[in-house]
């Protein structure tokens, strides 16, 4: 009789890792080319056009660029907080509160201050309001152990009412047609952008947050508890660390850097708050995160690669009109095709003759 | 006094989508395996059946196909977390992702196209019984199928050998492997048949609540029965009580909203939802206080034979 | 077919031999099992015994190599086959169900009615537990039995399900003296109803007093078969450690003209477990420099908590701690290490170590404020290298590099390396809980010597353990708790083993 059977791998390399990622990406490609072609649209000819538009074509460039920002902060907001084992499915929410305080900031201030004095406070504004949205499951989980998946997950869907109670009422500008959308930045109040392309400073900003959280992780003892704590919390108890403080400031600031994805989108990208101005960003980032393993270098490879995901699908949508949820099926996709084959990072199958 | 009868009749039809996704979530935990993708398996379950029905105008084959469907989407998630040993978490996640996308591509044609709700089928005599009867035996099937299912998970589950056999499985698959019952033949039927349960969960919305389908029919109600399974102490009843205290925060909201008190409706939406957090919260607090922990030991842990030697 | 030639025999192993990546466990082993005989395997630690004994239980097949029961040629591919055949195994490692009831434990996988009779099973198990002089609560659930209980289940479950050959994998080494007892008792009452039993052990006393035949296995070799009588103590130990010298410690005993200082001085001291109960209660407790405090009781009495009080994990809620003549309130896990007290903890790779950190990052835990791993304000990489390296080198701890994940480690090195990074600091105070235990001979030879020099030195230790032979070779002075009191006060000399035993079981001796 012959079967299967996994062994495990003595020694595992980067490049095994990495080359099983990769080909549970083509896998994703291809299955979610089945899914094209089940409702109607040529796989080969979707793909074509996705690497002559984007790859092949200087806009597709640009529109990857501005993409990819959401998804660095985002991803490294959740891979923070994965760093210590806390899964912070809210980063939706906090990016959306976090464009809530931009936006007042902006709508609020921005004909009297300078744009030196708009973007900073802006940023910070948007850093506390999502800390703060954080606070609630942070506190939950670091004081009485609450289940944070559950209670981030119900608070993205407390924090889109609040804006839609805030894009149909109080905040709607009044020359809009009635469209649930804000009066328009002012210029104070607007990300500036590279020489004349859409991108805007935003991706500094995103690069910086990497690098700072890459930088703090490896290089401070905080980063070395927040480690450990995420490692063996039974090593940081005996080591005498605070798991509750640390806890409850790695998930502020973890909501603190998706707050700064919103405030970047409303800033650089829309220059207003409107209904729906995130296409799952917040969820994206923990598919970023888990791509990336968390790591912060990686991230900013796999944002890149969620870039190209979400850019491609925009383009479905306006060359077959195929519905935004093409974008999210293909990221489910995606997160199944990674995760079955993480088994063979750490095992290699076996073929086993064994005689009966 | 008739006002509550009505929000009680409601709160049982708002409940009964939650209960079985509950129930679905209950069995599949037991089992030992989380299930985060309810959302995404509900959405499938609901666009099935409202096609199904569409065209071939049977509730009944509605139900089953979306029970078909839901089961077979949440195969991919038994084979990534119990065959390939992935996270749970993350593959709930993808699920809920992958379902959600699934129902939005296939069911963007559909929006607009309206199929006939399910109607009321009173229980001779019972539904006679003041007060009670009409809130719990003036009801349609799917509400009594979901009784049904209360009660016969509950004796599966703690009178039967059957039951035994999962309930282990979700405690200490080692030791079940170790006297010989198979962890992967238990734990994928758990995950198969509780998806099943949350797809018939997804169908109660176009067949019975809405009529209709838009994108994202469930709207978030996914993510509550899997806070209800902590809820509801991993046990059919208490899944019961929760689903119907919740279908009642819901009706009670719809019913407000309809009074026209001046609260704007995006805080009555947020109302399940803060809910469901602050009960969760007090059932964390009770359970810590308590110390004992009734969740099943081995939740969330894959299982590999032959991993010590 | 290929059959057996002696029909007298129960089993009989030939030529088995299993691999798994990067170790031999078993190499060619032979073995027979006759009827009604107990057959005792004797091995070090990582001798490849469990290897053996969970292929004989059918958890996974060999590479090669035939197994023969009652003298049929049997290939297991999945436990129940083995199950089938009337072999049980009782784990050493309780493969018990915390949370269901000790009915449910025993009828789990065997064939029963779809719909339970609960009744019916109880009754059924209450009799056969009665037949053999085990007698357990057939509707309690596990959590609320004691050790010896639960392992009474154990045995109840393989019977229950019909087995003739019975593995009872070190089933002593959790039990108290007197739990041994009645073991043995039962074992007897086993053997006396046509049940063969293979015993797998290392405490030479029991070994020789139980078993018909002894077989040492050594790095997964058979090296010898004898029968009992034909053999003693001395050369089965010596064969068992591959010809190396025993448990001999080179160690030059305490300077006498040092000062015994108390370093330690507990009153009354109160503590409650994470549930909020009281599990310490009145605790006194006085250990001088140069001088190692045995603590002996059976686990979960207080002690796990009585070393987390100490080490500044766990608040107390009542008494006085006096630390070098200090008296301290709310100590800190951070003022313990900063006084000088190091900790090697109970279950080490839960708490000693982050598994998944290099073992250079382990050497930061409870030392991480430690100016010699810093740069100017940052944690410097190299300088964590480097004296991961050196420590390695010190205290032998053998891995591929620094940067070795430390879950990988092996128990020994693991408990080198927390070892190595507690004794790093200028130490006043060890706690020591359970330092040898499931550690190969060389490891615990080596941790025992490094403890013991630092006492020579002057070193205060509190040595918590359950293994009666430790606590009699290392300590100066014994207290034993129980329910969370301390029952025995003494200096070792006027100790002897049977009242310490009975003592950590509660009986009270006058």
């Amino acid at each position: 009789m012959i079967y299967l059977t996994l062994e495990k791998r003595l020694h595992f390399s980067p490049v095994t890792r990495i080359s099983v990622s990769l080909i549970a990406i083509a896998v994703a490609i291809l299955v979610g080319g089945i899914f094209l072609f089940a409702v109607g649209v040529n796989p080969f000819h979707a793909y074509g056009l996705v690497i002559e538009q984007i790859f092949m074509d200087y806009w597709g460039w640009q529109d990857l660029l501005v993409k990819i920002i959401p998804f660095l902060l985002t991803g490294i907001a959740v891979a923070l907080a994965a760093q210590m084992k806390l899964w912070n499915i809210g980063a939706e929410g906090q990016l959306y509160l976090g464009a809530v305080a931009a936006t007042w900031v902006a709508l609020n201030w921005g004909n009297e201050l300078s744009i030196w004095m708009m973007i900073p406070i802006m940023i910070l504004s948007a850093m506390v309001s999502g800390a703060c949205w954080a606070f609630i499951p942070g506190f939950l989980k670091a004081q009485f152990g609450v289940n944070e998946i559950i209670t981030t997950l119900l608070l993205n869907y407390v924090a889109i009412s609040w804006v839609d109670y805030l894009l149909y009422g109080p905040w709607r500008d009044p020359g809009s047609n009635n469209f649930p959308v804000t009066r328009e930045f002012p210029d104070s109040a607007q990300l500036p952008a590279f020489g004349n392309t859409s991108i805007h400073f935003g991706l500094i900003i995103g690069l910086m947050v990497i690098f700072l959280v890459y930088f703090i992780l490896e290089k401070t003892e905080v980063g070395f508890k927040v480690k450990v704590i995420g490692d063996n919390i039974y090593a940081a108890k005996y080591s005498g660390f605070n798991i509750k403080w640390i806890t409850l400031a790695i998930v502020m600031i973890s909501g603190a850097l998706a707050g700064i994805a919103g405030m970047a989108e409303v800033a650089g990208v829309h220059y207003r708050l409107k209904q729906n101005f995130s296409i799952n960003y917040g969820y994206t980032g923990i598919i970023v995160a888990w791509l990336g393993r968390n790591h912060p270098i990686a991230i900013i490879f796999t944002a890149f690669f969620l870039a190209v995901v979400f850019v491609s699908g925009e383009l479905m949508q306006l060359e077959f009109s195929l519905p935004i949820a093409m974008i999210y099926l293909f990221e489910g996709i995606i997160l199944f095709s990674v995760l079955g084959s993480e088994i063979f990072t750490e095992y290699k199958i076996k073929i086993k003759n064994v005689v009966t | 006094m008739e006002w509550i009868v009505l929000v009680m009749i409601a709160a049982i039809k708002m409940g009964t989508p939650l209960l079985f996704g509950t129930l679905g979530g209950v069995i599949s935990e037991r089992g030992g395996v989380i299930n985060l993708g309810m959302e995404g398996l509900m959405l499938v379950g609901a666009l099935t059946a409202f096609v199904v029905d569409l065209n071939l105008n049977s509730k009944f084959a509605a139900m089953v196909f979306a029970a078909m469907a839901a089961g077979l989407v949440t195969t991919i998630h038994a084979i990534v977390c119990i065959s390939l040993r992935a996270n749970q978490i993350a593959s709930g996640l993808a699920l809920a992702l992958f379902g959600g996308g699934l129902s939005g591509l296939f069911g963007d044609s559909l929006v607009g196209k309206t199929v006939e709700s399910l109607n009321n089928l009173p229980i001779p005599g019972l539904s006679a019984i003041p007060a009670i009867g009409p809130i719990f035996f003036n009801q349609d099937i799917m509400v009594y199928f979901s009784y049904f299912c209360v009660v016969l998970i509950w004796f599966i589950l703690f009178k039967t050998t059957l039951g035994l056999n999962i309930r282990s499985m979700g405690e200490a698959p080692d030791v079940c492997d170790a006297l010989g019952l198979s962890v992967f033949r238990y734990r994928y039927g758990c995950v198969i048949v509780g998806g099943m349960l949350i797809g018939i969960g997804g169908a109660y919305f176009p067949l019975v609540l809405t009529s209709f389908w838009v994108d994202n029919l469930t709207a978030g109600r996914g993510w509550i029965a899997v806070a209800l399974v902590i809820f509801a102490f991993w046990h059919p009843f208490k899944a019961l009580l929760g689903a119907y205290l919740f279908g009642a925060a819901i009706a009670l909201q719809l019913r407000v909203q309809t009074m026209g008190i001046a609260i704007p409706s995006y805080f009555l939406e947020m109302f399940p939802y803060i809910l469901t957090i602050v009960v969760l919260t007090m059932v964390t607090i009770r359970n810590n206080k308590r110390g004992v922990s009734v969740m099943p030991a081995a939740l969330g842990l894959a299982f590999f034979r032959g991993e010590k030697h | 077919m290929q059959t057996s030639h002696n029909p007298h025999l129960v089993l009989e192993l030939r030529g088995i031999t299993k691999a798994f990546p990067g170790l031999i466990a078993n190499d060619r082993v032979d073995f027979t099992l006759k009827q009604g005989e107990i057959h005792t395997i004797l091995g070090e630690n990582g001798a490849g015994k469990s290897t053996l004994m969970n292929m004989i239980a059918g958890l996974y097949p060999p590479d090669h190599g035939d197994i023969f029961i009652y003298g049929k040629k049997v290939h297991f591919t999945n436990p129940r086959q083995s199950i089938n055949h009337g072999i049980g195994m009782v784990h050493q490692h309780f493969m018990l169900i915390r949370n269901h009831t000790v009915t449910e434990n025993i009828i789990l996988g065997t064939p029963q009615h779809f719909k339970l009779n609960f009744r019916r099973v109880n009754e059924e198990i209450r009799m056969l537990g009665e037949k053999y002089g085990l007698i357990v609560e057939p509707h309690k659930k596990i959590q609320e039995l004691s050790v010896g209980e639960q392992q009474r289940v154990e045995i109840l479950k393989v019977l229950y399900r019909g087995a003739k050959i019975l593995i009872l994998d070190e089933p002593t080494a959790v039990l108290t003296p007197q739990e041994s007892e009645a073991l043995y008792q039962i074992i007897a009452n086993m053997i006396q109803k046509d049940h063969s039993i293979i015993f797998i052990s290392h405490k030479m006393k029991e070994v020789m007093s139980l078993s018909d035949r002894i077989t040492v296995l050594n790095r997964g070799k058979i090296l010898a078969t004898f029968i009992k009588n034909e053999t003693d103590a001395q050369k089965l130990a010596k064969i068992m450690m591959g010809n190396e010298e025993g448990k001999e410690l080179s160690v030059s005993s305490p300077a006498p003209n040092q000062r015994h200082e108390v370093v330690l001085q507990l009153e009354k001291i109160c503590a409650n477990d994470d549930r909020g109960y009281q599990i310490l209660n009145e605790v006194d407790l006085e250990i001088r420099s140069g001088q190692i405090v045995g603590l002996a009781g059976v686990s979960g009495n207080g002690q796990a908590q009585l070393a987390e009080v100490l080490s500044g994990i766990r608040p107390m809620e009542s008494g006085s701690y006096t630390y070098w003549g200090e008296k301290l309130n709310a100590p800190t896990v951070s003022d313990m290490i900063a006084r000088g007290l190091g900790y090697i903890p109970e279950d080490r790779k839960r708490y000693g170590i982050a598994g998944s950190l290099s073992i250079a990052h382990n050497f930061l835990l409870r030392d991480h404020k430690n100016p010699k791993f810093y740069g100017q304000q940052f944690l410097d990489i190299n300088k964590m290298n480097q004296y991961a390296r050196v420590k390695m080198e010190e205290f032998d701890i053998r891995a591929a590099s620094e940067k070795t994940q430390a879950g990988v480690l092996s128990g020994g090195n693991i408990q080198k390396t927390i070892l190595a990074r507690e004794s790093s600091r200028e130490l006043k105070f060890l706690i020591a809980s359970q330092p040898i235990r499931g550690l190969d001979v060389h490891a615990t030879a080596f941790i025992q010597k490094v403890i013991l020099q630092a006492k020579s030195e002057g070193l205060a230790v509190l040595l918590i353990t359950e293994d009666l032979d430790e606590l009699f070779l290392m300590s100066d002075h014994i207290y034993v708790i129980c329910g969370g009191k301390m029952v025995g006060n003494m200096p070792k000399e006027e100790a002897n083993i049977e009242q310490i035993g009975l003592m950590m079981t509660g009986v009270t001796v006058s």
